[in-house]
């Protein structure tokens, strides 16, 4: 047996190296420490990443962007961002998507009655321009309801103002089985950041006497809307005209989608084979829309017009006694309109010179002279009223339903805990979603706030986080300020090891 | 007892390596910039780097003048 001589490593080969060739080899590896460390975070093999960015210390980079519009924020030295008028929006970035956010704000608010909401949430549909929003600080939840009896689970409580549920359970049980029949009148249960797909109906749809079997819906309709429709018997007919502007740069197809609770039934797509260009202003032909289902049993169905701006959808006809647009409308002609609404307040905004007039809200006045500024008109009485327009091409919005008509007009929702409600009257139940804030030293608070954010959109490796405080206007509006410590941004996903399993199907 | 003393060479040769380091460094930073904008910014004060790369580069100019 022979053995071949085999040299060992020389150990000392770095020590005999030349200065230069070592000064080198150090740099070398040095760098690649740091490719390593930034691949590492860049492909996050964990499947978590943080960041934290603190405003009362100096940071030169940090995953959040700064905050915009940077007039309804104050930087202060070393201090807390002042937050002044809402909402405020932050780019946030990521190395990867993840399927899970996690944020922690640390804040102390300085909020009124007219701004008792704070909310954060990130941007889920950009054509739409809708955020996901979570509480961040309820002042009724945490103060407001402070004489009423609470019961909780979770992050589920129930504010009773005089005391006829024992547990939630007990309530929740109810609730699911007879839906509001423990009201002593119509919508006395208000609702806060719950979903209530599954929910019994605030209505009771049984009461319902439609008075025809057919709605048609008289104006223009500019953009996307949401509809409800009550169908009488079995069989969904509706019809329309689209008309394309042809005024901004996308490419405008469209949606009408038919939700029964939250499952989609039917979709009508609509792309865009218009073969004029956009930004043209060229209008073109009118396009037909109509969905027909005779298999849809008789009920209540949300219909969502899924729409850029550029579209208008018109002469809406459809078999059911009820047409209401849920929560906003933008009405699109030059003729007087004429609607009602169930809530007691709106908000309008013009958009062009020709919209601004005086409009008539339950027999008061507003006076529109600035375009895109928001107004709000509040309405003498709880209830229903009017609204009349010498021109439409208005935003109108609220947290009700409007219709053409009072016959028409039909809200299966809840109402919802905002800063328009009024906890004095009609409301004796409220029920939340809501995690209470955590008190932290000198006055701070602290709420951590979880998103999905497997739909979420992400452009350029950043999200868009906006903060929300409903009423709060920099322009000496007043309702207060919030000041912001630090917002700590938590990423989570499946393991890259997950992930190469998922890929390899093992 | 030995005299220590400082070489003009080993200047230059620090001088020199000193600036390829900050240059390769750089070279990384665009590379990871151009893959995901904002991403190499969260750990790398940009403007610092920029200043050190360019005073590592006068000093290598400045000694290669020397060398003539």
């Amino acid at each position: 047996m022979s053995f071949e001589k085999i040299e060992a490593p020389d150990i000392y080969y770095l020590m005999k190296m030349p200065l230069n060739k070592k000064i080198r080899f150090f740099w070398l590896i040095l760098l690649f420490f740091i490719i390593i460390f930034l691949a590492y975070q860049f492909v996050s093999p964990s499947g978590d990443w943080s960041c934290t960015h603190s405003f009362s210390s100096f940071q030169a980079s940090s995953c959040l962007g700064d905050p915009t519009p940077k007039e309804r924020v104050i930087k202060t030295q070393g201090g807390p961002l002042l937050i002044l008028g809402e909402p405020v929006y932050f780019s946030v970035f990521s190395p990867r998507p993840f399927s899970h956010i996690t944020i922690k704000i640390t804040y102390r608010p300085h909020l009124s009655s007219s701004t008792p909401i704070f909310e954060a949430g990130f941007l889920a549909d950009k054509k739409l321009w809708r955020y996901r929003l979570q509480p961040v600080y309820n002042l009724w939840l945490e103060q407001g309801l402070s004489s009423w009896t609470q019961l909780r689970s979770g992050n589920l409580s129930l504010f009773q103002r005089k005391e006829k549920f024992s547990s939630l359970s007990e309530f929740l049980s109810v609730w699911r089985s007879q839906g509001s029949s423990f009201c002593s009148q119509p919508r006395c249960l208000a609702v806060y950041n719950l979903s209530l797909e599954e929910a019994p109906p605030a209505l009771d749809l049984r009461s319902l006497s439609p008075v025809s079997e057919n709605s048609f819906f008289p104006y223009p309709l500019r953009g996307e809307h949401q509809f409800y429709i009550f169908l009488k018997n079995k069989g969904l007919s509706l019809s329309g005209n689209l008309l394309d502007l042809n005024e901004n740069k996308d490419i405008d197809d469209a949606e009408i989608v038919v939700f029964s609770g939250r499952n989609q039934v039917d979709l009508l797509s609509l792309p865009d084979r218009r073969p004029q260009k956009e930004e043209s202003g060229d209008i073109g032909i009118i396009q037909s829309v109509k969905i027909v289902n005779s298999d849809l049993p008789s009920g209540l169905y949300r219909l969502e017009f899924r729409a850029g701006d550029d579209l208008v959808l018109s002469d809406l006809s459809v078999n059911s006694a009820y047409l209401s647009i849920i929560n906003k409308i933008w009405p699109f002609t030059e003729e007087a309109v004429s609607l009602v609404t169930d809530a007691p307040y709106l908000q309008v905004k013009a958009l062009s010179p020709a919209a601004l007039q005086t409009l008539d809200f339950g027999g008061r006045h507003l006076e529109l002279t600035e375009i895109y500024k928001q107004y709000e008109i509040k309405s003498k009485r709880l209830g229903g009223e009017n609204i009349r327009l010498s021109t439409g091409s208005l935003i109108l919005a609220n947290n009700g339903m409007f219709a053409a008509s009072s016959s028409a007009l039909i809200n299966p929702d809840y109402p919802r805990l905002d800063r328009f409600s009024s906890l004095n009257e009609q409301l004796d139940f409220v029920l939340a979603d809501y995690r209470p804030a955590i008190i932290e030293d000198e006055g701070w608070l602290s709420s951590t706030l979880e998103f999905d954010a497997s739909d979420l959109y992400r452009e350029r490796g950043k999200y868009s986080l906006i903060l929300s405080i409903p009423g709060l206007l920099a322009e000496g509006g007043g309702g207060g300020l919030v000041e912001i410590k630090s917002i700590n941004v938590e990423f989570s996903g499946p393991s890259l090891g997950a992930k190469i399993k998922d890929w390899l199907n093992l | 007892m030995k005299k220590y003393f400082i070489s003009h060479d080993l200047c230059k040769l620090l001088a020199k390596e000193i600036f390829y380091f900050f240059s390769a460094l750089v070279a990384v930073g665009l590379a990871f910039e151009s893959l995901l904008p904002g991403f190499f910014c969260l750990y790398f004060n940009v403007s610092v780097l920029a200043g050190f790369w360019l005073l590592s580069l006068i000093i290598s100019l400045l000694c290669i003048k020397e060398k003539k």
